[in-house]
């Protein structure tokens, strides 16, 4: 049993414009210990399939339908008191701007020990304030005493990055959610925040489905792939097989967008834009903006399986590159 | 193309009062562009690279040092007919627009400040210029909310090149862009640069895009300039430790980039210096090479083979 599995999760919201249908049929699944990217650009549904996940859009008009388990309980059905036992539990989460996501008025300790407290871990300040020290000191942080005094202006970015990775370890969840984490800091910070929660990660046997945007951090820190275009899961596999065999044209435009370090080649936009959610096309959403459209994709696209878990939802899978 | 320098900056710095307390935000600064080039300006936040943008553009006083425009100095105060010469497009598309100015008032203030046509012939000239950067006149009169992050950019563009300029400092100019949008940017900058024999300051954090669109490149790290070459050569053999380590950290997508990356010894304690301060080399508290001297001495910027040049004690490459 996958530890956490969505079942043709839709989302969709009630506008003046008309109904947007966002989340289109999402299929994907996260085993034990298993790192997993959910990729795709701006505006195609990936933060809004992880605040599905975590039970965020609860109290928004969004309408959803479908399923999400986690360990094999249905997420969606779940009360706000069952959701506390899970999120920041067996649940970690990681924002993607580490200085918004932490409560300015509050010292770092404070909203640490919280965590830790809620989390079961400790009943005493005390005692949650040994359990911060220890996990901090794990994220190489030398001298953690000054990190709890702090308030997050006062740390760096890096810093408080860190904080943000120890509060979603802190209490050994199953799952770690991170959206887009370390986008917003530099490049080498962002380097080290892969590291660091590929190697906590490991350490607790702790599964990480991680958002982004960046096909890079894909390719480094993920095991498995989903590639997202307007709501739908367009083709998943392996990270060597994807990044070696794209079978998707988006897969394969979005790879060819990338600016290369080795400078072979200028990169090359994608024509068109994301579609309006309230007047998405028919069939496969990607075809008005496709090379390679043509009658057959104003049909809802077949997933292929190619083997060895790579599918491809296109009725051309084989198309010439 | 001439080989005199359209653009030079000689000792440029800018002190900042913080508690008492100076901060260097640019520590003497020697750069020279010329005419028809890209010269990409990379380096991390808190680097100065933007300071430097702001200071070649008359946004912030220098405190120290010049910016050389034609063989003159240029002032902070400077004429309307110098302002124009050298225009600016920024990284957020969504703060940069005034959103209660339709495209068409936006792209007109500057052919009206700048006294560039007649007022009879603005609405003509609005239409060329977003025909020049790939958009509709339709578009003339929306408001920036209507507009994508790459359609804004483009209006940003547009107002740039209204006053029709000889350089232009991109600061983060497709950062904030999905790579979709960025590559149908930086094409377009491309093409612009041709066809109106503009020069470019590319301000960025990305080495990718330098790699893709600058001839040479500048690298910063806490307001100096650290390494400095041709692109291809900074690329193919970064000397200073921090351009290693900028370009090891970037995330690749192919095996031939792979390939390419320097490879670095990551010490997780050693990302944020410890707080540690440096009276020499500033990047000695995150250098695993570092050695006595980089803490005491600062280095030069010196010369390693012909306009490569890295500021550092122990580059790689010298063992």
């Amino acid at each position: 049993m996958a530890l956490l599995e969505t079942t043709d999760l839709h989302v969709r919201f009630e506008l003046f414009e008309g109904m947007s249908h966002v989340l289109n049929g999402v299929n994907l699944k996260v085993e034990r210990g298993e790192r997993v990217a959910v990729v795709g650009e701006s505006g195609c549904g990936k933060s809004l399939t992880a605040r599905a996940v975590l039970g965020l859009l609860r109290h928004t008009n969004a309408q959803i339908d479908g399923s999400v388990r986690f360990d094999g309980s249905e997420l969606l059905s779940l009360s706000e008191r069952g959701w506390r036992s899970i999120r920041g539990r067996r649940i970690g989460m990681i924002f993607q701007d580490p200085t918004a996501a932490l409560n300015p008025t509050f010292t770092v300790g404070d909203q640490l020990f919280k965590v830790i407290i809620r989390g079961g871990r400790a009943r005493t300040k005390r005692r949650a304030r040994e359990i911060a020290r220890e996990a901090l000191r794990h994220t190489a942080i030398a001298d953690p005493d000054r990190v709890l005094n702090a308030y997050p202006f006062q740390l760096s970015g890096g810093l408080a990055q860190r904080v943000l990775i120890t509060m979603a370890l802190v209490n050994e969840p199953e799952l770690v959610l991170a959206d887009e984490p370390g986008s917003a800091l530099d490049v080498t910070v962002q380097e080290q925040t892969l590291r660091l929660m590929r190697a906590l990660g490991d350490e607790l046997g702790a599964a990480v489905l991680i958002i982004t945007h960046n096909l890079g951090v894909v390719r480094e820190f993920a095991q498995r792939v989903y590639v997202m275009y307007a709501g739908s899961i367009v083709e998943e596999a392996d990270v060597d097989t994807l990044f070696h065999a794209p079978r998707h044209p988006y897969t394969r435009a979005l790879l060819e967008a990338v600016p290369r370090l080795t400078g072979e080649m200028l990169p090359q936009p994608i024509e068109g834009v994301v579609p309006d959610y309230t007047a998405a096309p028919v069939g496969c959403r990607f075809h008005p903006r496709c090379p390679h459209a043509q009658p057959a994709c104003q049909e809802p696209p077949p997933v292929v399986d190619l083997g060895g878990g790579h599918r491809v939802a296109c009725v051309l899978p084989e198309a010439a590159p | 193309m001439s080989t005199a320098p359209v653009l030079s900056v000689r000792g440029l710095s800018k002190y900042y009062r913080v508690k008492g307390t100076r901060v260097d935000a640019l520590a003497g600064i020697d750069l020279d562009i010329r005419r028809g080039e890209t010269m990409a300006i990379v380096g991390e936040s808190g680097s100065g690279k933007t300071t430097l943008g702001n200071l070649i553009l008359g946004l912030e006083r220098a405190s120290a040092g010049q910016v050389i425009f034609e063989g003159a100095p240029l002032q902070m105060r400077r004429s309307s007919a110098l302002r124009r010469r050298i225009q600016v497009v920024q990284q957020n598309p969504f703060s940069t627009l005034n959103p209660k100015r339709t495209v068409r008032a936006t792209i007109e203030l500057p052919l009206r400040a700048y006294k560039m046509v007649s007022r009879d012939r603005y609405r003509a000239r609005v239409g060329e210029l977003l025909d020049i950067v790939g958009m509709s006149s339709t578009h003339m009169n929306r408001y920036p909310a209507a507009l994508s992050g790459g359609q804004r950019q483009r209006v940003a563009l547009a107002r740039a090149l209204a006053s029709e300029p000889e350089i232009i400092v991109l600061d983060e100019p497709t950062s904030a862009l999905d790579v979709s949008v960025q590559a149908r940017v930086l094409a377009l900058l491309v093409e612009l640069q041709r066809t109106f024999d503009l020069t470019y300051i590319f301000i960025t954090h990305d080495l990718s895009v330098v790699r893709n669109i600058a001839r040479r490149v500048s690298v910063m790290y806490r307001g100096r300039v650290v390494e400095s070459g041709p692109t291809e050569s900074v690329f193919a053999a970064p000397r200073h430790r921090y351009t290693s380590m900028l370009l090891s950290s970037i995330p690749v997508v192919s095996d031939a980039e792979l390939a390419v990356k320097p490879s670095w010894t990551w010490d997780p304690g050693a990302i944020e210096g410890q707080g540690l301060h440096s009276d020499g080399c500033p990047f000695a508290p995150r250098c695993p090479h570092a050695v006595d001297a980089c803490w005491s001495d600062v280095p030069e910027l010196e010369s390693l083979e012909t306009a490569h040049l890295a500021a550092c004690h122990r580059p790689a490459g010298s063992s």
